[in-house]
């Protein structure tokens, strides 16, 4: 895919190489901005501000890199923008209807009443865990494919995931600790 | 709590080979502890293999990029080539300190009374 990509590029036919590049890329960018961004509406806003990135940049695309990584690096740069502002504009309120809604429609599992909430404590993971955490099982567990979404050096992944697995094992037991005392 | 020595390997279990797993089988024969943070692990990776499984951008994302980006248009040129300026005025920078040694020179010269 990446050769037709390139073959477009060079005749310049921006349209086709651009929905080739939607095509093999949407769910990646999208995965990546849910990662970085831990809400998938604003996921999907920050993925097409990638988008509109990449088609007003075709023509600048230099085929020393590989398209994945002219990609990544774009859907990087974008997530991180959209981190800063949802990060500065940040004030969850349980006044806030949607927090109130999603609070008040929490049901538990049936046959599970105390199950730990484990997207809570994904959320509550310092941000470097979270990101690896969520995209490692977001891209079926591949250590290589997070490692290059992230453009960071797999042993840094291995070394979040492990440490991530120890964080959310120890509140995953205290929480179901607790709830078996009733606390 | 886990031992010490296993807690580690415990977390890495699913990618160990045989032979490293032997040694840790053995010991969760005999060690509750260990056992129960290993059923722990196991139980947080379909936690969170259920959570992010299968996650796909909305159906209408790729429509609604494409009438977005097709309301603005590329780039009309790529990039341009870098500029020559920031050269030349490292140039004319290091042709100035050149001229300046050379007239001190000149000076201390001149005042030491040798002719060059």
């Amino acid at each position: 895919m990446d050769e037709e990509i390139r073959a477009h590029l060079e005749r310049q036919q921006w349209d086709e190489a651009f929905d080739l590049v939607l095509r093999q890329y949407q769910t990646k960018v999208f995965h990546l901005a849910c990662s970085m961004l831990a809400n998938q509406e604003q996921a999907e806003d920050a993925a097409q501000e990638v988008f509109i990135r990449i088609w007003r940049a075709l023509p600048g695309y230099r085929a020393q890199a590989s398209v994945s990584t002219w990609v990544y690096s774009i859907a990087r740069n974008a997530c991180l923008t959209a981190l800063k502002s949802a990060s500065a504009r940040r004030t969850v309120s349980l006044e806030d209807p949607g927090t109130r809604a999603a609070a008040e429609n929490r049901v538990e599992s049936p046959g599970r009443p105390h199950a730990p909430d484990i997207e809570r404590l994904v959320e509550e993971l310092p941000e470097k865990l979270r990101q690896v955490v969520s995209l490692f099982y977001m891209e079926e567990k591949s250590y290589e494919e997070v490692s290059r979404l992230l453009g960071i050096p797999m042993g840094t992944v291995k070394t979040h995931l492990h440490r991530a697995r120890k964080e959310l094992a120890l509140r995953w037991r205290k929480e179901n600790t607790n709830a078996v005392r009733g606390v | 709590m886990p031992c010490a020595a296993f807690e580690d390997l415990l977390r890495g279990y699913d990618e160990l080979t045989a032979g490293e797993r032997r040694g840790i089988d053995a010991h969760l024969t005999v060690c509750g502890d260990c056992r129960e943070y290993l059923e722990t692990l196991a139980e947080l990776d379909r936690e969170l293999a259920g959570l992010y499984r299968g996650l796909q951008p909305p159906p209408h994302f790729a429509a609604a990029v494409r009438s977005k980006a097709r309301a603005s248009k590329p780039l009309a040129k790529p990039l341009r080539p870098p500029s020559a300026w920031p050269e030349v005025l490292d140039f004319c920078g290091w042709a100035a300190v050149v001229a300046i040694v050379a007239l001190l020179a000149v000076a201390v010269a001149a005042q030491a009374g040798i002719t060059l």
